[in-house]
C-alpha cells in the first residue's frame, strides 16, 4: 500500500485547523476525503483543498505545507506522519504515541503536553516548546522530541518525563521549573536557563552553567554508552557520539538535585 | 391555536389522576378544560401509546452564576466532547445554551439556581438569561452577610429582619432565601475552620442554631412558599448526621428544606470512622412535619464541586482532582469554591456516599417530601437523572451496581435489604408535584386547568427506564412544541420565577447608610428593577404570590 | 432629566466601575461634580461631544450616512471570506452580540488584552488559587501587598474606596498596612500616603519576587529591612496581594512571577487568611472573559466551526492573525477606550466605536456607537469577576449601542 500523501491544491490564506489528521487511521479514503474542516468562514471538504492519493492511513505523508497549518498532529497516537515544509501552531502537541517528522521549521508550542511517541522537527521551533499545554500545570509528560535547530523562548517549562533534544540554541527562560527528565541541548543556552529546578539530567555543550555545580571525579561513565546507543536507536540519527563527559552534580541549591553532563 | 393530546396515559398527582386515559388541550401556553375551548382544534397529537407528564421541575441545580463560571474556565480541558451535538463544553460545567438544551430534551421545564448570591444576582441572572427554553430561578444566599450578622448581634426586631430578607428577594429577583452553612461562610474570613450548630462564631458571637431560627421565621412571617433552604454545618464531616438534626431542631418545627442531605446523612461508626446514617435521618424525615428535603446523589466519574461553602471547599481542596482548586471571599456578602473531583467506585467512601443517597431515596415513605437531585454538577450531572430514576424503579439494576462496589462498602449498607422499587406515580410527585408545590408554583406541576402548558410526553413504547425518561417524544414548553423525537424543533425563552413579599421602605434607608460606609457600591446598583430584568439583563419575570399572610 | 441636573453614574472606564461618581448634565455635555478624583474627570469628560467628535458614519474620509454605511458593511462582510472579531471593550449585551454575529458569520473572537487575561487565569487552571474581592479587602484586610509599579496610577481611587478608606467594617483601619513592593515610583508612593498610614516601599527587581516570597515564608536569617516584612506578615489576619499583570510585561517570565505570589497566599493560608486580587484591565476585560465562558465555554480566542465555538489560544490570537494577514476583515469594536487603536492597512477594517475613537490609519469604514454608561443602559462586570454594575444612560444623541449595530450587520443574506 501507498502512504496516504496530503498535497495542498491552493496557497493558503487563513489558518487551518488540521487537528483531524489524527483521527485518519480509523476512517477510509473516502471519508478522509470528504472530511469536513473550516477554512476562513467556510466550511470545505479535505479534498477541496489537498491533492489526496495513497491508501495507507498509517503512513501519513503532508508535502509541500506551510505554516498556515495548525495543529498538525495534536493527539497523534500511532502511526507516522511526516510533514515536507513548515508547519504552524502547536503541532503534535498532546501526542501520546506514533512518530511525528516535520522537514521545515514550526511555529508555536511545539509538543505542548505531549505524553510519548517521537516528534522530530528537522528546523527550528518558535515559543513555548514541549510546555504546558492550556490546562495542565506540567509540560511533557514523556516521548522524545527532537528539535535540530533552534528552539524559541520559554522551552522545556516543567518537563516531568521524557527526553528532549535540541540541536541548535535555546532562547530565554529555557528548562525553569523542571521537575524531572532528561534534556540534551548541543547549542547555546539563554538567559534563566533552569531555574527553580527539582531534578533532571542536562546533557550541555556551553559551560557557564556549570558554574554552581560540583565537579565530580572524571572515571568512566558506564551507563553513558548505552544512554548515546539507545538514543541513537531511537532517533535513528547520530544525536551524540561517545565523547568523554565530565559530570557536576551537588547544585548549590538544596533543593536542585538535578545533575549535568558537560560534552567536551 | 388549540393543541390537543389525545388518549394518552395521564398522570397529574395534583389532581389525583395517576395513569388514566384522557385527553388534554392547550390554548395559548395553557392548558384547559375541554368545554373552554373556541374555535377548532389546529393540531392534535396522538398519544395513543404515550405517558403524559407535567414538565419536570429540577429544584436544586448549579446553573448560573460566578462559580459557575469559574468552573468553565478552570476545566478547559474537559470542553472536548466534540461528538456532542450542540458543543463542545463538558457536561459537568455546560455553556447556557447546552444546559437548555439538555434539560429540555430530558422534559425538563424549570430550573432554580439555588445558590445565587444577591451581590451576584446581576450576573447569575444575565447568565441564566442565556439559557434557553426552561423557567428559571434563584434562591438567594443570606445567613453570612455581615449586614445580616450585625443585625442579628444587635438583638434587632424580627420585622427590621422580615424587612430585610424581603428586600433581599425583592432586589435580586429570588424565589427563595437559602442559607449555606449558616454563619460558617463568615467565620473562615475570620480563620475559623469549622462551626458546629451550637459553636459560636468568634467574631459576631452567634451560632448557626440561631441564624436559622430567625430566617425560618422570618419566612414565615413574610409568607414566602419556599421553606428555608438549608446546606447545614459541617457538610460531608463523617458524623455530621448529629448537626443535621440539630439543624431540624433548629427550625422549631416551622418549614424547613434540607438540601443534598446525602452530604448530611453520614456516621462516624464501624472500623473506617464512616458509616451510613440514612436510617436515622430518614427516621427524623418521615416523622418531622414541615419538613422536605433533596437528596444529591452521587454518580460515579469526574465532576466538579461547586458551592457557596468556602469553609469545607478550603477542607476538601486536597482531594482535587485534576489538582487545581479555587476559593473566593465575596463581598461581605457570602464565600464560593469550586473544586474539581472524581467520585470513584473503587472507594471505600464514594461507593458509600453512593448507598447513603439511594438508601434516603428508598427509606422515605413519603414522595411528596423527598425531591430527585444530583445536586448537580456536585453529585453528577443532571444528565444522569434517567440513569438515577432507574436505580430508584429497578431493584435488580441497582443490586447489580451495587454488588460490583468494594465489599467493604456493602458490609456497610443495608441498601440491599431494601426492597422497595418506586412507581412511575412516585417518580411522577418527587420530579414534577412536589417540588412545584414546595416552591410555591401554582401553575406548574400539573395539568389542571389553567395551568402552564409545560408538558412532558413519554414514549411507553421504551421499555429501559433510563432510556424511557432520557427521550420524551414531545415536550411542550409554554404551549409550543420544542422537542419531537429527540430533536430541537422550536427555539423559546423561559421566565424568571420570583416572589415579591412587602416590605417597610425603612430598611433601605439603613442598608443606604450602611452600603455607602462600607462597600464598594451603591445600594441602588445592587438592586435589580423589573424593567433592568426585562430590557437590559433580557428575561422576563413572573412574580408568585407569597400566598399565606401569616403575620 | 432631573431638575438639579445633577446624578450619579456609574464609570464604566476602569475595572472598578464607581458608582459614586457625580455628574451634571447639561445639553448632554456632563461635567463631573464629585471632588478629589482628578484622574477619573479627565477620563469621563474625554467622552463628550467635541468639535472632532465622529457623530456620523465614515467611509475613509468621507461622511456617510447611517445606513449607506451598514449596507457598505454588509456588503464587505457577505464578500469576506474570514472575519476577525477584536474587542477593544464593550458591555454584556455587546459581547452577546459579537458571539451572534460570529456564530452566524465563523468567525474569530478575541478581546484585545486577552494575553494579561491568561496570566491571571494560568493560576486558576493550574493550581490552587485564593481570592476576595474589593468589598472584603475593605473591610477584612489588615495587610495589603501591592506588587509592581503601576496598579496605584492604573486604578487611581484603589487607595480611597478600598485599601485605605474612611471605614471599615470589621478592621481598626489605624493598624492597617500598606505595602508596596516592586519598583514603585516617588508619585504613586505619593498616592499611597496620602492617607496617612504605615506605608511600607520596598524597592525591589521585579524579577526577584518570587525569590523573596519564598524566602519571607521561610525560617531563614533576612536582612533587617525584609525581617520587619516578615514580621508584618506573619502577624497579619487576612492578608491580601493585589497586582496588575501588565506590569510584569518586562520580567522574564511573568507567570511565573504571579504563581509565585498566589503560592504564597495558598502557604499563608494555612494558618491564617489571606487572598489574591488581581486588578484586570481598563477595556472591560472582566465582562468579556465572564459573558463568553458562560456563552462558549471558554474566556476569550474562540472561533466558531460551524457547529460550536473551538478555542486555542495561540490559533485563535486575533493581534497575530491580523499581523500576518490571516484574514481579509477585521471588525474592530471599541466604546470605552482612550487609547489609540491599531490598524492594519493590509487588511478591510469596519470600526464599531465610540465618537471619539482614534486610530493610526482610517478604517475603511467607522460606525459610531454610543458608550455603555452614557448614551445606553449595559451590564459591566467589576475586575473581581463577581460583582457587574448596571450602566445609566445620561445623554440623549441618538447613537445606536453595539448590540444594535452588531445585529443589524448580522442580518446579511448571503
Amino acid at each position: 500500500m501507498s502512504h496516504l500523501t496530503l498535497k495542498p491544491k491552493i496557497k493558503f490564506k487563513f489558518r487551518l485547523d488540521l487537528n483531524s489528521i489524527s483521527s485518519f487511521q480509523s476512517m477510509s479514503v473516502n471519508r478522509v476525503k470528504t472530511l469536513p474542516l473550516m477554512y476562513g468562514n467556510k466550511e470545505v471538504r479535505y479534498k477541496d483543498l489537498f491533492k489526496i492519493t495513497g491508501t495507507d492511513s498509517l503512513n501519513i505523508v503532508i508535502k509541500s505545507s506551510n505554516e498556515m497549518m495548525d495543529n498538525v498532529g495534536k493527539n497523534f497516537i500511532r502511526g507516522n506522519l511526516s510533514v515536507h515544509g513548515n508547519v504552524g501552531h502547536c503541532c503534535g502537541s498532546e501526542m501520546k504515541g506514533g512518530k511525528i517528522t516535520i522537514f521545515g521549521n514550526a511555529l508555536n508550542r511545539v509538543a505542548s503536553g505531549i505524553s510519548g511517541g517521537i516528534l522530530r522537527v528537522n528546523g527550528n521551533c518558535g515559543d513555548y516548546l514541549c510546555g504546558k499545554s492550556n490546562h495542565k500545570n506540567e509540560g511533557i509528560n514523556d516521548g522524545l522530541v527532537i528539535i535540530t535547530g533552534n528552539a524559541g523562548d520559554y522551552a522545556i517549562q516543567r518537563m516531568r518525563r521524557g527526553i528532549v533534544i535540541v540541536k541548535g540554541n535555546v532562547g530565554k527562560n529555557c528548562c525553569t521549573e523542571i521537575i524531572s527528565g532528561t534534556v540534551i541541548i548541543t547549542g547555546q543556552l539563554g538567559k534563566n536557563f533552569a531555574n527553580k529546578i527539582k531534578r533532571g539530567t542536562f546533557i550541555l555543550k556551553e559551560s557557564k552553567f556549570t558554574k554552581n555545580y560540583t565537579k565530580s571525579n572524571v572515571c568512566e561513565y558506564n551507563f553513558m554508552p548505552f544512554l548515546v546507543k539507545h538514543l541513537n536507536q531511537l532517533s535513528q540519527d547520530k544525536i551524540l557520539s561517545l565523547k568523554s563527559f565530565q559530570r557536576f552534580n551537588s547544585h548549590k541549591t538544596a533543593s536542585n538535585l538535578s545533575e549535568l553532563f558537560l560534552i567536551r | 391555536m388549540n393543541l390537543k393530546l389525545q388518549g394518552g396515559k395521564v398522570y397529574d398527582p395534583i389532581n389525583n389522576v395517576y395513569g388514566k386515559r384522557m385527553d388534554v388541550y392547550i390554548n395559548d401556553g395553557k392548558i384547559i378544560k375541554k368545554n373552554k375551548i373556541k374555535g377548532k382544534i389546529n393540531k392534535i397529537i396522538d398519544c395513543s401509546d404515550k405517558i403524559i407528564m407535567p414538565g419536570a421541575i429540577d429544584m436544586h441545580t448549579h446553573i448560573g452564576g460566578g462559580k459557575v463560571n469559574i468552573a468553565r474556565m478552570m476545566l478547559e480541558e474537559l470542553h472536548h466532547d466534540h461528538n456532542d451535538s450542540c458543543d463542545s463544553s463538558a457536561i459537568i460545567a455546560p455553556t447556557t445554551i447546552k444546559t437548555g438544551i439538555k434539560y429540555i430534551q430530558m422534559g425538563y421545564t424549570s430550573c432554580f439556581e439555588p445558590a445565587l448570591l444577591p451581590i451576584n444576582a446581576r450576573q447569575a441572572h444575565s447568565e441564566m438569561a442565556d439559557i434557553p427554553f426552561v423557567d428559571k430561578g434563584g434562591y438567594a444566599l443570606l445567613g453570612n452577610d455581615d449586614f445580616f450578622l450585625d443585625l442579628v448581634k444587635k438583638k434587632a426586631s424580627q420585622s427590621l429582619i422580615n424587612d430585610y430578607v424581603a428586600f433581599i428577594l425583592n432586589a435580586s429577583q429570588c424565589i427563595g432565601i437559602k442559607v449555606v452553612n449558616p454563619g460558617g461562610i463568615n467565620a473562615f474570613k475570620f480563620n475559623q475552620r469549622a462551626l458546629d450548630v451550637d459553636e459560636k462564631s468568634n467574631y459576631y458571637d452567634i451560632t448557626p442554631r440561631t441564624i436559622i431560627k430567625i430566617l425560618t421565621k422570618a419566612i414565615y412571617d413574610l409568607g414566602i412558599p419556599h421553606p428555608l433552604h438549608v446546606h447545614c454545618s459541617n457538610l460531608g464531616v463523617a458524623g455530621n448526621y448529629l448537626s443535621t438534626i440539630e439543624t431540624i431542631k433548629a427550625a422549631e418545627s416551622l418549614p424547613i428544606h434540607l438540601t443534598h442531605i446525602q452530604f448530611q446523612s453520614y456516621g462516624n461508626n464501624g472500623d473506617r470512622n464512616f458509616s451510613s446514617a440514612a436510617p436515622e435521618i430518614s427516621h427524623y424525615l418521615n416523622k418531622t412535619k414541615n419538613l422536605t428535603c433533596d437528596v444529591g446523589q452521587i454518580m460515579f466519574g469526574q465532576t466538579v464541586t461547586m458551592s457557596g461553602d468556602s469553609m469545607s471547599q478550603h477542607k476538601n481542596h486536597h482531594h482535587a482532582h485534576p489538582d487545581k482548586w479555587m476559593c473566593m471571599d465575596i463581598e461581605c456578602d457570602a464565600g464560593c469554591g469550586v473544586v474539581p473531583f472524581r467520585y470513584s467506585d473503587k472507594s471505600f467512601v464514594n461507593g458509600l456516599q453512593w448507598a447513603i443517597g439511594l438508601e434516603v431515596f428508598l427509606l422515605a415513605k413519603d414522595p411528596w417530601k423527598v425531591f430527585l437531585t444530583t445536586d448537580h454538577p456536585n453529585g453528577g450531572p443532571f444528565t444522569s437523572y434517567p440513569h438515577l430514576i432507574k436505580l430508584l424503579m429497578d431493584r435488580s439494576f441497582r443490586n447489580d451496581i451495587f454488588e460490583k462496589l468494594p465489599k467493604s462498602v456493602q458490609e456497610h449498607s443495608i441498601l440491599k435489604s431494601l426492597k422497595r422499587e418506586f412507581t412511575l406515580k412516585e417518580i411522577c410527585i418527587m420530579t414534577r408535584s412536589a417540588p412545584a408545590k414546595i416552591l410555591g408554583l401554582k401553575n406548574k406541576g400539573s395539568l389542571g386547568d389553567n395551568c402552564d402548558a409545560d408538558i412532558t410526553i413519554y414514549d411507553q413504547n421504551k421499555k429501559d427506564i433510563e432510556d424511557f425518561f432520557a427521550n420524551p417524544s414531545h415536550v411542550i414548553k409554554d404551549g409550543k412544541i420544542v422537542v419531537k423525537n429527540g430533536k430541537i424543533v422550536n427555539y423559546i425563552w423561559g421566565k424568571t420565577q420570583t416572589v415579591k413579599p412587602e416590605y417597610d421602605a425603612g430598611i433601605e434607608k439603613i442598608l443606604g447608610k450602611f452600603f455607602d460606609k462600607y462597600h464598594t457600591m451603591k445600594l441602588d446598583n445592587f438592586k435589580i428593577s423589573d424593567d433592568e430584568m426585562t430590557n437590559v439583563i433580557g428575561s422576563e419575570i413572573k412574580v408568585n404570590e407569597c400566598i399565606h399572610k401569616r403575620k | 432629566m432631573k431638575s438639579d441636573n445633577k446624578r450619579y453614574i456609574t464609570c464604566p472606564f476602569c475595572s472598578l466601575h464607581c458608582d459614586d461618581i457625580q455628574v451634571e448634565v447639561n445639553n448632554n455635555k456632563f461635567k463631573i461634580v464629585s471632588e478629589n478624583i482628578k484622574d477619573c474627570t479627565s477620563k469621563i469628560e474625554y467622552f463628550n461631544i467635541k468639535k472632532t467628535s465622529n457623530l456620523t458614519a465614515i467611509s475613509k474620509y468621507k461622511k456617510i450616512n447611517f445606513n449607506t454605511a451598514i449596507n457598505a458593511a454588509r456588503k464587505m462582510i457577505s464578500r469576506s471570506e474570514d472575519i476577525t472579531l477584536v474587542n477593544h471593550g464593550t458591555d454584556v449585551n455587546g459581547v452577546r452580540s459579537l458571539l451572534n454575529f460570529a456564530a452566524s458569520h465563523n468567525c474569530v473572537v478575541d478581546h484585545v488584552n486577552s494575553k494579561y487575561l491568561y496570566r491571571n487565569l494560568g493560576i486558576i487552571q493550574r493550581k490552587g488559587y485564593m481570592a476576595t474581592s474589593l468589598t472584603e479587602t475593605r473591610n477584612r484586610s489588615d495587610v495589603v501587598i501591592l506588587f509592581g509599579n503601576n496598579i496605584l496610577k492604573k486604578s487611581p481611587r484603589l487607595i480611597d474606596k478600598v485599601i485605605l478608606p474612611k471605614h471599615s467594617l470589621c478592621t481598626n483601619l489605624k493598624s492597617r498596612k500598606l505595602l508596596l513592593v516592586g519598583d514603585f515610583d516617588a508619585q504613586s508612593v505619593k498616592i499611597a500616603k496620602k492617607n496617612k498610614h504605615h506605608i511600607e516601599n520596598f524597592k525591589i527587581d521585579l524579577n526577584d519576587i518570587p525569590e523573596i516570597l519564598t524566602k519571607l515564608m521561610s525560617d531563614d536569617k533576612l536582612s533587617k529591612n525584609l525581617e520587619g516584612i516578615r514580621k508584618i506578615i506573619k502577624k497579619s489576619k487576612y492578608l491580601v496581594a493585589s497586582w496588575i499583570t501588565s506590569d510584569f510585561d518586562k520580567c522574564n517570565d511573568p507567570d511565573y512571577v504571579i504563581s509565585s505570589i498566589s503560592d504564597f497566599i495558598l502557604s499563608m493560608n494555612q494558618t491564617s487568611r489571606a487572598a489574591c486580587m488581581p486588578i484586570a484591565g481598563s477595556l472591560a476585560d472582566a465582562t468579556s472573559s465572564q459573558t463568553m465562558s458562560w456563552i462558549t465555554g471558554f474566556p476569550s480566542r474562540v472561533k466558531f466551526n460551524g457547529k460550536s465555538f473551538f478555542h486555542d489560544r495561540s490559533i485563535c490570537d486575533s493581534q497575530e492573525i491580523i499581523r500576518n494577514r490571516n484574514t481579509d476583515l477585521a471588525i474592530h469594536i471599541s466604546t470605552v477606550n482612550h487609547n489609540k487603536v491599531e490598524l492594519n492597512d493590509k487588511i478591510k477594517n469596519i470600526f464599531i466605536g465610540h465618537i471619539n475613537s482614534t486610530f493610526n490609519i482610517k478604517p475603511d469604514i467607522f460606525i459610531p456607537v454610543g458608550n455603555p454608561g452614557i448614551d445606553h443602559r449595559g451590564i459591566m462586570f467589576r475586575t473581581d469577576n463577581v460583582v457587574s454594575v448596571l450602566l445609566d444612560k445620561i445623554r440623549e444623541i441618538e447613537l445606536l449601542s453595539t448590540q444594535d449595530v452588531m445585529n443589524m450587520l448580522s442580518e446579511v443574506d448571503n
